[in-house]
């Protein structure tokens, strides 16, 4: 393919700066949240409007150009990296709110706008978008969807998946699809629902409609301390069994405990083995009681120390250190490498144990955050790229920590996606005929494989590669492949 | 103490392969709760029943999740989750008395909590499952956030068994509430009774189920609250009387027992029509029923009335309004964009398009 010529093409639908072609101009856009992984493209398009993104689509699919979605590159998986010889389609100049409505409580939203602006332009109306992952001052509604974000509160009021009523969506070939709208149901397949975490494989979003959640009158932040990691995990299935959804519900272990109290000063107790942050959400009435049964339970549990923030600053003060345990963990090391499993709590404290005797192995240290409510480890593994061999061991000890989720009954990402970051980990939670009824799927929206090209799904071949090593359910994959 | 327990999987995953390899229709069963509501079988196609696919695989308090066959029966798995004190968030329908766990999830239909408590799609964690050429797959799992590889589970929901056999679901629970009061009022004096809804159904309140009965005299609006006593205490003021009986009336809306829905089908069509929150009254001369805080409307339109008037005015209230019942399918008058995609996708899991073939879920 000409790259002269489809780059002329594209440059026809484009306002005058919106196709970046020079190298300094693609610099930034060569990777995303996961650094380590970098391809410069032909290009970077930056449509204005909806007509524009399926001109530049139709034209890579006439031309199989390959196209990469991007919204604000805070993706930890690779999926927004560049493939090379394709382009870049960034929707950051789509970044309009094109409604909020009060009477239905839904915004309408371009899928460049970014996750807070949603709660900001809709706060005056009294109420707020519910999905909030730490990254949300940055990372747009487009690249929440194609993701499937969570966040902190998604323990009581769900994921992206949960919260979005419609979309618009452009296939590879420049199709239209309006997939739900306002309304709680929509007839036919659940195409809306299968576009969530789809790592922008299927389609390019368009246009989101959210539904928006009254803000809750009070809330009230517990700071809870634990002698021994597995009590606070007990602590959290407790608080459940008594009918209580927290708002939020998040653990940290010591080494991120400690990191996070260097860090931010959250006030945080440095000789708890854990700790659980609460929040309970409601108005006065029913967060008196809701404290004052979870704070029953939580002495019960065996807590050492049961702390209700005095007031909003304490509150802020005691997320600050969970919020921004990712970068506080960043100081205790050169490097660090953020795993996503998602495991079963039961399983947590042989989970924890096991990764921290498998980091011992490697020589490595691991610092655990995890929302707790729903199983989501984040376990964050210090290296030194410069020490020869390091980052290969952090590599080597995170598919052992996933594949280990996956043995519990658990998943090999809970919400950053696969990208190209969890390729091998995938052929370890999936048989082949699974990864072929996935393929198939992206074949029904995108029969050419441009869009977002060999993201998200391993081919048979990788897995049957790896296939020596990994056992899947107790079988060996691919029995029928041959082995290479 | 789970119930009955019978693995019929393999006897399932043969039929499915044969009927593939000789092209044979197949219609897909739980115990047929919803045959009326469905287009008749045609003579070609071969019943496959799930019934017998039945019992409760896993079942996970603590974690607020259980993964059961399909066959088993909604009853017999809600009696074992509120021993529990735990339910189905999105209450589906149980018609005449029966219908399966598969059949709940197949049809995507929800209870009269689904504004507040969410729909079927947001309960579904994991599936596993035959597609159309028998291969039997797994997608999603037993925890809440996953997404690795493509969300095939919740695609199924509402995919009325086109898209695979379902065999078994796993499902994300919800505590039963600490205390539930349901409050009858009348909004016959209001002056706007839709904006009075919505004002309640997104509202801070813990409301957790709202009907009215605009084609009433009184013109009856039920306020079901839930959370710990002294918040649902607090909010009842002004509610007007407690009603006695009241988890009857609202399963009497779930099941379509409600009086309501007794109209003899000789005369009339029930159709369902899907709007957003707030939108104003149909203004139609026909029996209407509301529920979800009036998103989610109920109309009986005499036989001899042209369906175009209600579908227009629906239209421009942004939503949507299919026939329900009367052997005219489950399928929306609407027609969704993108039918290629659709009909690829379709093929994608069902090469020799076997699964209840005949059964439209996209056009009418
Ligand atoms: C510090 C930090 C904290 C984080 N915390 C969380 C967290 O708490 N929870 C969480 O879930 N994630 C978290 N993330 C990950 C990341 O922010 C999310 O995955 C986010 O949803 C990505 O949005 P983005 O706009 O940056 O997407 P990008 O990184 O630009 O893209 C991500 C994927 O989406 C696709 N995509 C983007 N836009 C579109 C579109 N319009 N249509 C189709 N596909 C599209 C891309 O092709 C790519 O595959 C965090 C990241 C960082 C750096």
């Amino acid at each position: 393919m000409d790259r002269s010529i489809v780059l002329q093409l594209l440059a026809a639908q484009l306002p005058a700066d919106g196709l970046i072609t020079d190298a300094a101009g693609l610099k930034p856009y060569e990777t995303d949240g996961l650094t380590a992984l970098r391809e410069v493209p032909w290009a970077v398009a930056l449509p204005e409007t909806e007509a524009q993104v399926r001109d530049l689509l139709k034209i890579c699919a006439r031309h199989d150009v390959p196209v990469v979605a991007r919204g604000a590159g805070t993706g930890l998986s690779g999926g927004a990296r560049p493939i090379a010889q394709g382009i870049v389609l960034g929707l950051s100049r789509m970044r309009q709110i094109l409604s909020i409505d009060p009477v239905s409580a839904t915004a309408r939203l371009q899928p460049g706008v970014r996750n807070l602006a949603i709660s900001e332009a809709a706060a005056p109306h009294g109420l707020y978008y519910a999905p909030d992952p730490s990254s949300q001052i940055a990372c747009s509604i487009g690249g929440n969807v194609a993701e499937n974000a969570g966040g902190v509160h998604c323990l009581k009021y769900g994921l992206t998946v949960n919260n979005v009523l419609g979309l618009r969506v452009l296939t590879m070939d420049g199709e239209l699809l309006e997939l739900g709208g306002a309304t709680l149901d929509d007839p036919g397949y659940d195409l809306l629902a299968l576009m969530c975490g789809s790592e922008g494989m299927l389609g390019v979003v368009t246009e989101v409609t959210v539904r928006l959640l009254p803000t809750p009158p009070q809330r009230a932040v517990l700071l809870v301390a634990f002698a021994e990691l597995a009590e606070a995990a007990d602590a959290v299935s407790q608080i459940i069994n008594i009918g209580i959804i927290p708002a939020g519900l998040e653990m940290m272990d010591q080494l991120a405990i400690s990191a996070a109290e260097n860090f931010v000063h959250a006030g945080y107790p440095l000789d708890a083995a854990a700790i659980l942050l609460c929040e309970l959400d409601g108005d006065e009435i029913e967060l008196a009681e809701s404290i004052r049964l979870v704070s029953d339970v939580l002495q019960q549990a065996g807590a050492t120390q049961v702390r209700v923030a005095r007031d909003p600053l304490e509150q802020q003060q005691f997320w600050a250190g969970r919020k921004n345990a990712f970068p506080a963990v960043g100081q205790l090391g050169p490097d660090y490498y953020c795993m996503d499993g998602t495991i079963p709590r039961a399983a947590l404290s042989k989970v924890l144990t096991t990764i921290a005797n498998k980091a011992a192995s490697y020589g490595l240290r691991v610092a655990n955050v995890f929302h707790a409510g729903d199983g989501n480890l984040h376990p964050l593994i210090l290296y030194d790229a410069n020490v020869p061999g390091q980052l290969e061991d952090a590599e080597a000890l995170g598919d052992e920590i996933l594949r280990l989720c996956v043995a519990v009954g658990g998943t090999v990402t809970g919400e950053h996606g696969v990208g190209l970051e969890k390729l091998n980990p995938m052929c370890s939670q999936f048989s082949s005929a699974e990864l072929e009824q996935f393929f198939r799927v992206k074949a029904a929206f995108d029969p050419q494989e441009l869009l977002n090209p060999g993201k998200g799904i391993p081919t048979l071949q990788r897995c049957s590669e790896l296939g020596g090593m990994h056992v899947h359910g107790g079988h060996v994959p691919f029995k029928n492949l041959p082995r290479f | 103490m789970l119930g009955h327990d019978n693995n019929d999987a393999p006897r399932l995953q043969a039929m499915v392969v044969q009927a593939c390899a000789e092209q044979q229709p197949l219609r897909v069963v739980g115990q047929a709760s919803k045959a009326r509501w469905l287009p008749p079988m045609s003579d070609a196609a071969q019943m496959l029943s799930v019934s017998e696919h039945v019992g409760i695989e896993h079942y996970a308090p603590d974690e607020l999740v259980v993964t059961v066959r399909a066959g088993t029966p909604l009853a017999q798995l809600r009696s074992v989750l509120a021993a529990q004190q735990q339910m189905l968030a999105f209450d589906p329908p149980e018609f005449d008395q029966l219908g399966t766990v598969g059949g709940a999830v197949a049809s995507g239909l929800a209870g009269p909590a689904r504004p507040w408590r969410g729909g079927v799609r947001d309960a579904v964690l994991g599936v596993e499952l035959l597609n159309g050429m028998g291969e039997r797959l797994s997608f999603g799992g037993q925890v809440m956030k996953n997404v690795a590889g493509y969300d095939l589970s919740r695609l199924q929901v509402g995919a009325c068994g086109t898209l695979g056999v379902l065999l078994s679901v796993s499902l994300r629970l919800a505590p039963l509430p600490m205390v539930e009061a349901t409050h009858r009022t009348s909004l016959a004096s209001e002056p706007d009774a839709y904006a009075w809804l919505r004002r309640f159904a997104v509202g801070s309140l813990p409301v957790t189920a709202l009907s009215f009965e605009p084609s009433l005299p009184d013109a009856p609006c039920y306020v079901r609250l839930s959370g710990p006593a002294a918040v649902v205490a607090a909010a009842s003021v002004d509610l007007g009387p407690r009603v006695s009986d009241a988890d009857l009336y609202w399963c009497s809306l779930r099941d379509q027992k409600h009086e309501f829905f007794g109209a003899s089908e000789q005369m009339q069509e029930l159709w369902r029509v899907s709007v957003p929150f707030g939108a104003a009254d149909l203004a139609l001369p026909y029996p209407t029923l509301v529920e979800w805080g009036g998103a989610l409307r109920w109309v009986q339109l005499p036989h001899e009335h042209d369906p175009r008037e209600l579908l227009t005015r629906v239209q421009t209230l942004g939503g949507h309004a299919r026939r329900f019942g009367g052997g005219q399918g489950l399928g929306p008058i609407v027609p969704a964009a993108g039918q290629a995609v659709l009909q690829r996708l379709q093929a994608a899991f069902d090469s020799q398009h076997i699964l209840n073939p005949g059964l439209d879920v996209h056009a009418n």
